[in-house]
């Protein structure tokens, strides 16, 4: 498989990972929110919100794949030039990046743009989202002698 | 001599008139606008004095003067430090009931800094001096609890029930959406106050333990329209993605903000799964998607909702304890309607936003 092929597969599924799993928290921190507030939340409607909310990946996933391409340049000229593990520099690439693009919307658009990254823990989830599409990128796009 | 002047003076007036009006179509027939002053910045509020004058509120923190169709030069002085950043900055303006007696007025804003602030509702005499006006006895009344980092969803609205208690909306800070249902603080609320800040002793909240005693209603969003008439609050405010609501107030009442809403997120997200919820109000108008309802004012028995999205102006018609929308009066207004309000001569005035934004009025309106 050509080099291009193998990083484009990379990134889509590294961004439909972070994506989806960026989604999956977001729904459960705003139901959490909403729990703070005595509201009751059946598991089935947990579920069909939790559904209903990867609408969201139509606006999540594009913003993802920009950001991880920028990270993973970074995360690969990273390992090229100054060694270490690979697969770490790609984890902390996508953790970082997906970070920091939330912390630039925020300060252009003065708002947090997914409610479920209000809280410090909810940020978290997506930093874990971030650093599994970095290691889903690594994987898929890793050479094969590293895989063998 | 005198008389050419005069004749002079009264044909360029007409002149005038005559090039500033336009002439719009409506669901309700034809109107006619004419910009009476321009070139304000970001203005967000204007009130009419009794002398004719009409004091614009700019969000950058200041308070223009228009007579006679020109901004005079001087500003009203002596105003507070606005937190000016967001949606926050100078914001709404209003004369006491009793202001030919006691020259007091109205303003709220948002104060502090990026690292925590708030809605504050300050009063103060109006004093003319010659060519100008300024701020004396400045008193801060109210300001939100707690402080927060935010710089959105500060509300600002200020009405008078006819006791001369006070009203004030309080928006949910944005990112403080669960604070709307705790009545430990003011984020998302409607609070009402004495005109010394006090909370009158028959506040609905005032003797629970823990509750501040100053919220008069809450589950709120983002208030940017409160009218009292005839004993009766009407409100509304910006829902996020389509919830868009008018809500007629009672005191003690949750109005479900974010538990139910018709709205979404901005990123398509659910806010809630639900649209209602034991104990929580119904809105009595929903408009989804959303119009962006920015401000209202009562004319001839009926609400004029203004409103950002549409850019367009909306009539009310008020049926007892129900409201029913009757569409877009008139739309044509270029720029952001920000404010609408009725003048002494019974005519209506709107607002425009933005870097040269226009006080219009709306002449040979047969809104009815």
């Amino acid at each position: 498989m050509p080099k291009f092929m193998q990083n484009l597969g990379g990134l889509i599924a590294a961004t439909l990972a972070t994506s989806l799993l960026g989604s999956i928290c977001s729904t459960q921190f705003v139901i959490a929110g909403l729990q703070s507030i005595n509201v009751a939340i059946p598991l089935a409607t947990r579920l069909s919100m939790t559904v209903n909310d990867l609408y969201i990946l139509t606006a999540l996933g594009p913003v993802t794949a920009i950001c991880f391409i920028i990270g993973f340049i970074v995360a690969g000229l990273g390992h090229r030039f100054m060694g270490g593990n690979r697969t770490a520099w790609h984890v902390v690439a996508g953790a970082t990046a997906l970070i920091t693009t939330l912390f630039i919307m925020k300060a252009v658009l003065l708002i947090t743009v997914i409610a479920g990254t209000r809280t410090l823990l909810g940020l978290l989830s997506f930093a874990l989202a971030g650093a599994i599409g970095g290691w889903v990128y690594a994987k898929v796009t890793a050479p094969k002698e590293a895989i063998l | 001599m005198k008389a050419s002047v005069l004749i002079t003076i009264v044909l360029g007036f007409l002149l005038s008139s005559t090039v500033n009006a336009q002439h719009v179509a409506g669901d309700y027939g034809q109107y006619s606008t004419t910009v009476v002053a321009s070139g304000f910045n970001q203005a967000w509020a204007h009130e009419f004095l009794p002398n004719g004058d009409i004091l614009v509120s700019e969000r950058g923190g200041s308070l223009k003067v228009v007579r006679d169709g020109a901004i005079l030069a001087a500003d009203v002085s002596n105003l507070p430090e606005v937190y000016f950043a967001g949606q926050g900055g100078l914001l709404d303006i209003m004369l006491d009931a009793d202001f030919a007696i006691n020259r007091t007025l109205y303003l709220s804003y948002a104060f502090g800094s990026a690292k925590g602030n708030a809605t504050r509702l300050m009063s103060a005499k109006l004093n003319a001096s010659q060519d100008s006006y300024q701020l004396d006895d400045i008193n801060i009344i109210f300001t939100a609890s707690p402080l927060k980092q935010a710089p959105q969803h500060y509300s600002g609205r200020i009405a008078q029930m006819s006791d001369g208690t006070l009203l004030l909306g309080i928006g949910d800070g944005f990112d403080y959406r669960e604070q709307a249902q705790k009545l430990d603080n003011h984020l998302g609320k409607i609070i009402r106050v004495n005109r010394d800040g006090s909370a009158p002793d028959d506040n609905p909240f005032v003797k629970r333990e823990g509750a501040k005693p100053e919220i008069w209603s809450y589950g709120h969003r983002n208030h940017q329209g409160l009218v009292v008439a005839n004993g009766v609050v009407y409100q509304h405010e910006h829902g996020p993605k389509g919830g868009d609501e008018v809500n007629i107030i009672e005191p003690g009442l949750n109005y479900g903000w974010p538990v139910i809403t018709r709205g979404r997120d901005y990123n398509g997200a659910q806010i809630t799964p639900f649209t209602e919820y034991l104990g929580m109000q119904q809105p009595v108008v929903d408009w989804t998607p959303s119009i962006a309802p920015s401000s209202m004012a009562l004319h001839n028995n009926k609400l004029y909702v203004t409103a950002l999205a549409e850019q367009s102006i909306r009539q009310l018609n008020i049926k007892g304890s129900q409201i029913a929308d009757q569409g877009k009066v008139f739309s044509g207004i270029e720029g952001r309607i920000r404010d609408i309000a009725t003048s002494p001569d019974g005519s209506l005035y709107v607002l425009t936003d933005g870097e040269q934004g226009q006080l219009i009025k709306i002449t040979q309106a047969n809104l009815n």
